[in-house]
């Protein structure tokens, strides 16, 4: 009892003398300036950006400053004038814990500062007080406290062994500018330390921590007992140290402190290594069957149960190339597990291989030959962090990756399911998955508002079951607790966390939609559904269900590069959903932890380059990964661009932007520089340039119409020589529009 | 004559030695860093990399440490009221011992590049090695005042050292902010490795000698007022 009270009475000391501290007053002084620059540095991020982002920057800059306030506070311990420290009766262990206690209280009041700061700063941006502030408050405890923690612990122990402040101070600092300039660590990657992890955190506003909640839980904790530990363990060493006291009693709640801490450590760090290698990309399969098998016939029927979906599914299948088939390769998400398989009614077995489930046919298929595949499989998918963590290192260089899009999510609370997503398993097909007779029935839980393309076939108070049939858009199914806004008919579906500028940028793409098919001339008087999608980088048009990424930027009514760029994303997203395009998978791509370092071209035009490894820092794909890169290509690049400056200047009334836009684009249809450069944007902008000047803006609505009719999705892709085709029917082109040179026959040069 | 000078430098360098023995352990830590960062620049071949470690070293970790140092110099004299009742003026003191730690830290990127010229071949030391020197010498000539400054103004040492971290860290995180005009170019304290072919390179330079000379001015005008500067609350330190 009597040990129970020191404690609390050395603590209640060391928080009056922290508090009297003009240093630590300093400290506050500063928290609260950094805060308010980094927010007025970048007024145009959503809230949820905002707290990454400051978290970030608090937790790096307050490390030296932590070493200030507190070391001195141990080491004045270790001063001649502080004889009394070793003649009292009270205990050094003892001392060093209730010091602990009081320091770890009063900076923990201080770290809700920042916070108080953002909630005052983020007030115009904030759209439901309650979900907002609540969410801007829980993400920025749980950043802002365990790494503060660790960061204290840190200071506390160093003070502990060295006894110097000035040595503390260096060592911390050392550390943090080394961190901070990319010297330890040259690329932010999932097991770099502290605020790296951060730097790299994608929030979602639908799924919250979602995708991130194994890895940042697990990570937080692992500061936590590591500080925790390390403190314990300082503590214990202090104690070594002689005392002039008559005894030196022995505390055991040290060594059961120790204990705990270390055991922490070892688990956290266990789950925490355990959720990093489930999020990495696995190893590529060493053959891979692409576009091999057309499937004529198919039916998937399942259920959602919390994070977990089972489906059973059959298919009709036949083998279109020239050579027989041994075997039947399957996408199919990592976390979901293959129970049974049988082909034409036998039994067979399976393997799992990266992203990819491999049967065994019983015997060799024939080129043309049919046959039928059942299967069931279950499980949690996995989004693999590769498909939505861009930012690659603390340059916010993004090097090209192997990056698929997410069309899969799936969590106790949220659920996206895209046709083409690895949920379902399907043949490896680099179109999209239709067949000529395809039936999905699915029952959803029936908790959350849901946003479905399908029929609903069987509702309870617990489940919907749905249906879809025939040929199925892309967006099947998104739930989530979203809150819903009805505006002019249309209803916008926002995520739980979503702020005003997600509003504002769902209201501006639903406008853009309505001017892009009225002036293609379908039907413009009917309703949409524009919904936030879980982790969705890009936007996805599905009929009249418009799917949304969350908002990276605010709007504002001058910001003609802001609507440029969404008008851009919806002739885009409009082109994939109604006309078919040319893909490919390819295993093309580079590794995040790689650099490329061309040298000047020689006078032939040739270049060298070579990929310098930067090391073992980025994991995300360490093998690289089959990659779906359905509709990149100059044509579909071109003509979106030109739909997007129509959308522009019918938008904001005023050509005077992309008048300027354009210009950019005639100056790179010039060749000049290409060779040191990308050949596709020169490609693409000479595609720009041609389409622009030989059609005008009726007739280019028009042939997009009828290559819509001519070309729709599921049909054979449209290609370059084939738009040529289409475009030629104009009279008075005939004969003038050619495929547009690439730079390099222009020129004489080989980028 | 010339006896006189020699006499002059010769009490001159007995007192900074006698300095030197009450910041001995700090200043052996400056050279400690510099042993430190040699162990990570020997790895490196390319000249910009090394360039890269001298410049981080120099004008940035280095200035810091030595804007640490500079608030003891005063606030954290345990003794410094006996400094206060001798017959010698405070501000002697002051300068001396700031002397010896601007001289310190020189000596300790000094000799890195010392170190890092005779282990390493000249093809991969960078070709500005003077312009990286002086960057250094300024940058701590200003951190060090800043600190010494802050800390005989606000009378307690930990707040001195709150200030030039404070202003430090606000500089690296802003700097693509501040080195977007060309008043940043000329305030901006590490030009030589954000911008080192910056035309306000030597326009910067001379600014923070002459801002960091008036900061040490008010130092010596501050220390004149004795008794405003004898110590509040805690802050006394090891």
């Amino acid at each position: 009892m009597m040990t129970y009270r020191l404690l609390f009475h050395t603590a209640v000391t060391e928080i009056r003398l922290t508090l009297r501290n003009l240093g630590f007053r300093l400290f506050l002084l500063f928290i609260t300036v950094l805060t308010s620059a980094v927010l007025l540095s970048a007024p145009g991020s959503s809230s949820l950006v905002s707290v990454v982002h400051v978290a970030n920057n608090v937790l790096f800059f307050q490390f030296p400053l932590l070493a200030i306030v507190i070391s001195p506070v141990i080491t004045r311990h270790h001063s001649l004038s502080r004889e009394w420290v070793w003649a009292t009766r009270l205990d050094y262990p003892v001392l060093l814990i209730g010091q602990f206690i009081g320091l770890t209280v009063v900076f923990f009041i201080a770290s809700l500062l920042p916070l108080l700061m953002m909630s005052f700063w983020l007030i115009p941006t904030i759209l439901n007080w309650t979900t907002n502030l609540s969410a801007l408050w829980t993400f920025g405890l749980m950043f802002i406290l365990p790494v503060t923690f660790l960061e204290m612990c840190a200071v506390f122990s160093f003070a502990c062994w060295f006894r110097n402040t000035a040595l503390v101070i260096a060592v911390v600092t050392a550390l943090d500018v080394l961190l901070w300039l990319g010297i330890l660590t040259p690329a932010a990657s999932l097991l770099t330390p502290l605020n790296h992890t951060l730097l790299t955190l994608h929030l979602d506003s639908v799924a919250g921590l979602g995708a991130e909640k194994p890895i940042l839980v697990s990570l937080l904790l692992f500061y936590v007992f590591l500080g925790l530990g390390g403190v314990i363990v300082s503590i214990w060493g202090s104690s070594q140290i002689p005392s002039y006291g008559e005894s030196r009693p022995q505390h055991p709640f040290v060594m059961v402190g120790m204990f705990v801490g270390f055991t922490g450590i070892f688990l956290t760090f266990w789950l925490y290594t355990l959720s990093v290698k489930q999020s990495i990309v696995p190893p590529p399969p060493l053959s891979s069957q692409i576009n091999v098998w057309g499937v004529e016939v198919a039916s998937h029927n399942g259920s959602i149960s919390g994070a977990e979906i089972s489906l059973q599914s059959e298919f009709t299948l036949r083998n279109t190339s020239d050579v027989s088939q041994n075997n039947l390769m399957l996408s199919l998400n990592t976390g979901q597990n293959f129970i049974e398989a049988t082909v034409n009614e036998y039994s067979v077995s399976f393997k799992r291989t990266g992203e990819t489930i491999e049967i065994l046919l019983p015997s060799p298929l024939a080129p043309n030959g049919v046959l039928n595949v059942k299967m069931s499989y279950a499980g949690s998918p996995i989004l693999l962090r590769e498909d939505y963590s861009l930012q690659t290192s603390i340059q916010n260089d993004s090097p090209l990756s192997f990056q698929n899009p997410v069309q899969t999510y799936l969590d106790r609370n949220v659920a996206y399911l895209h046709r083409d997503g690895d949920w379902m398993a399907w043949p490896l097909s680099s179109r999209p998955h239709l067949s000529p007779d395809e039936v999905i029935t699915l029952e959803v839980p029936n908790h959350f508002p849901v946003v479905s393309s399908g029929e609903i076939i069987e509702q309870t108070d617990t489940y919907i079951k749905y249906q879809w049939q025939g040929r199925l858009p892309q967006i099947l199914l998104a739930t989530a607790p979203y809150h819903t806004v009805e505006q002019s008919g249309n209803m916008i579906f926002l995520g739980r966390y979503s702020d005003k500028s997600s509003l504002d940028q769902a209201q501006v793409i639903l406008a853009l939609v309505e001017t892009l098919e009225s002036k293609i001339k379908l039907e413009s008087d009917r309703r949409y559904t524009a919904v936030i999608l879980p982790y969705a980088q890009e936007v996805v048009i599905s009929g009249s269900i418009i799917g949304l990424p969350d908002s990276k930027a605010r709007y504002s009514p001058d910001n003609n590069a802001w609507i440029y760029d969404l008008a851009q994303s919806v002739s885009r997203a409009w082109l994939m959903d109604r006309l078919s395009w040319p893909g490919e998978i390819t295993s093309n791509g580079y590794l995040r932890d790689s650099e490329i370092v061309c040298e000047q071209p020689d006078e032939t035009g040739h270049q060298k380059c070579k990929i310098i490894s930067l090391g073992k820092y980025n994991l995300q794909a360490p093998n690289g990964r089959l990659v779906n890169k359905t509709g990149h290509g100059s044509l579909i690049d071109a003509i979106s661009m030109l739909l997007a400056l129509q959308l522009t200047e019918d938008f904001t009334g005023s050509d005077a932007f992309t008048q300027r836009e354009y210009e950019i684009w005639v100056v790179r249809a010039g060749c000049t520089g290409a060779a040191f450069s990308a050949s596709d944007n020169y490609q693409r902008a000479r595609w720009i340039v041609s389409l622009h000047q030989i059609f005008n803006e009726s007739d280019f609505d028009k042939m997009i119409l009828v290559l819509t009719e001519k070309y729709p999705p599921g049909s054979l892709p449209i290609t370059e020589d084939e738009f040529l085709q289409v475009a030629g029917n104009y009279d008075y082109i005939t004969n003038i529009f050619e495929l547009p040179l690439p730079c390099e026959m222009l020129t004489g040069n080989k980028p | 004559m010339n006896e006189k000078i020699l006499n002059t430098l010769s009490w001159h360098f007995w007192l900074l030695r006698q300095n030197y023995y009450i910041y001995r352990r700090q200043t052996l830590l400056l050279f400690l860093l510099s042993l430190l960062f040699e162990v990570m620049i020997i790895p490196q071949s390319d000249p910009a990399d090394v360039r890269f470690m001298f410049a981080v070293y120099g004008e940035v970790l280095l200035p810091q440490m030595a804007g640490w140092v500079a608030t003891g110099i005063l606030a954290g004299d345990p003794s410094r009221e006996l400094l206060f009742v001798t017959s010698r003026p405070v501000w002697k003191t002051v300068v001396e011992r700031l002397e010896l730690v601007i001289l310190t830290a020189t000596f300790s990127f000094g000799s890195l590049f010392l170190l890092t010229h005779i282990i390493k071949n000249s093809e991969s030391f960078p070709n500005d090695g003077l312009k990286l020197f002086l960057g250094s010498v300024v940058s701590c000539l200003l951190f060090a005042s800043i600190g010494i400054f802050s800390s005989v103004r606000l009378r307690n040492r930990a707040a001195g050292g709150v200030m030039i971290t404070a202003l430090w860290a606000l500089t690296l995180l802003f700097q693509q902010d501040i080195l977007a005009s060309e008043i940043g170019h000329i305030i901006y304290p590490f030009l030589t490795l954000n911008a080192p072919d910056s035309p306000f390179w030597i326009i910067n330079r001379l600014t923070l000698i002459v801002f960091s000379l008036l900061l040490i001015l008010g130092t010596i005008r501050l220390t004149r007022q004795e008794e405003s500067l004898l110590p509040h609350g805690e802050s006394e330190e090891a």
